[in-house]
């Protein structure tokens, strides 16, 4: 029977296995998939994952209910996954770019990029890229804050998201579509 | 065509609500985790916590104290049970000494038995006039009889040895080899002056 997030909290408190098991069952695909972005293979994932959760249960006594604890096992599964990347996060501390590449992609092509395909093309970019463009592009974070989260300055943060969708459109180019690319 | 802002869209609408099961095998991981088997403590373990004021320390130590005395008692009673007993009464004229002390002396093999005494046991000598020693094990003794002082006054008689001498060198020898020994003393009187 599912329970509240409240009543799982309590219950993972008191070391309830059961509360423990319907836990994971409940959050364990969304994270699953989260980990899958972050990592480069399906075992790094696995590892982010299991180590993630951990941290999870281990400091659930300071889930303060002042937002969902759906975000709360979020944050914590993506600080997983930054910290385990972190040796391979390799950023140089780019200039800013001047320039903006502005890279169009037609929405045909984009419309028949299955998720599996989108997650593929964010494995194959580099840790580094795949981080920020993970923070930026689809959990929201600003490049402030993730200049923050990854110990780099704002510009690193821009010039590597920019990389990330070069890299991209790079990719996506040989599922065969054409860009017009113009210069800011 | 779109702008670089629908490539970030499309890839947030697509991951939204992505979600893939994870292999069963991770939750078994994480369950082993959480809830570890109890670990096998040896013996020794109890002893070798590094944390001197933790709890299974104390209680380790605690155990072998209680069993290190208990052990202590048990040894005693059987050495008392070991080896015999020797009793006797110590008179002082008709009637029994009340206060005082006996001692037994251990004979060595020596040639000469009152330069081989050495001070084996005493027992006190209560108001019945009797003492006893237990566990007394084979060999040769002498017994010594020392009277305590009476409300005050000198005793009216002599430490004395077994059975009424003076001297060791006069006194009888007690043999304990295979059974209880009983030995009365009867007290050397002092110095009586001799009416002619």
């Amino acid at each position: 029977m599912a329970g509240s997030d409240e009543d799982l909290v309590t219950g993972c408190l008191r070391r309830d296995s059961i509360s423990e098991t319907m836990l994971y069952r409940k959050f364990a695909p969304k994270m699953y998939g989260i980990c899958l972005r972050y990592a480069g293979n399906e075992m790094e994932a696995n590892d982010i994952m299991q180590n993630g959760f951990l941290r999870v249960y281990a400091n659930m006594h300071r889930f303060r209910n002042e937002g969902s604890l759906e975000g709360w096992i979020r944050r914590i599964v993506i600080n997983t996954a930054i910290n385990y990347n972190k040796q391979r996060l390799k950023f140089r501390n780019e200039v800013e770019l001047k320039e903006e590449y502005d890279a169009t992609i037609p929405e045909e092509t984009l419309s028949k990029l299955s998720t599996q395909d989108l997650l593929a093309v964010i494995r194959s970019l580099s840790p580094g890229h795949r981080t920020v463009f993970n923070l930026y592009a689809i959990e929201g974070y600003g490049h402030k804050e993730i200049a923050s989260m990854l110990g780099i300055t704002e510009g690193t943060s821009k010039s590597q998201l920019h990389r990330a969708k070069e890299s991209i459109r790079r990719r996506l180019e040989e599922h065969g579509f054409n860009s017009n690319v113009s210069v800011k | 065509m779109m702008d670089q802002d629908q490539l970030e869209r499309k890839f947030q609408t697509s991951f939204n609500d992505f979600e893939v099961a994870p292999p069963d095998y991770l939750w078994q991981n994480l369950t082993s985790e959480l809830h570890p088997p109890p670990k096998q403590v040896s013996f020794w373990d109890y002893f070798s916590d590094t944390n001197p004021f933790s709890r299974r320390r104390f209680r380790a130590y605690s155990l072998a104290a209680m069993s290190f005395v208990v052990l202590f008692f048990v040894l005693i009673y059987f050495v008392s049970m070991n080896g015999y007993s020797l009793r006797g009464s110590v008179y002082k004229g008709e009637a029994r000494l009340t206060s005082g002390t006996a001692i037994l002396f251990r004979l060595d093999d020596h040639a000469t038995p009152w330069d081989s005494l050495k001070h084996y046991r005493s027992a006190l000598i209560g108001p019945s006039g009797t003492f006893k020693f237990d566990g007394v094990g084979k060999g040769k003794y002498l017994l010594r009889v020392e009277p305590d002082a009476e409300k005050g006054q000198e005793p009216a008689f002599k430490p004395s040895w077994y059975d009424t001498h003076e001297e060791p060198a006069e006194s009888n020898v007690i043999t304990i080899s295979d059974g209880d020994v009983s030995a009365d003393v009867h007290l050397v009187p002092k110095d009586v002056p001799k009416f002619p």
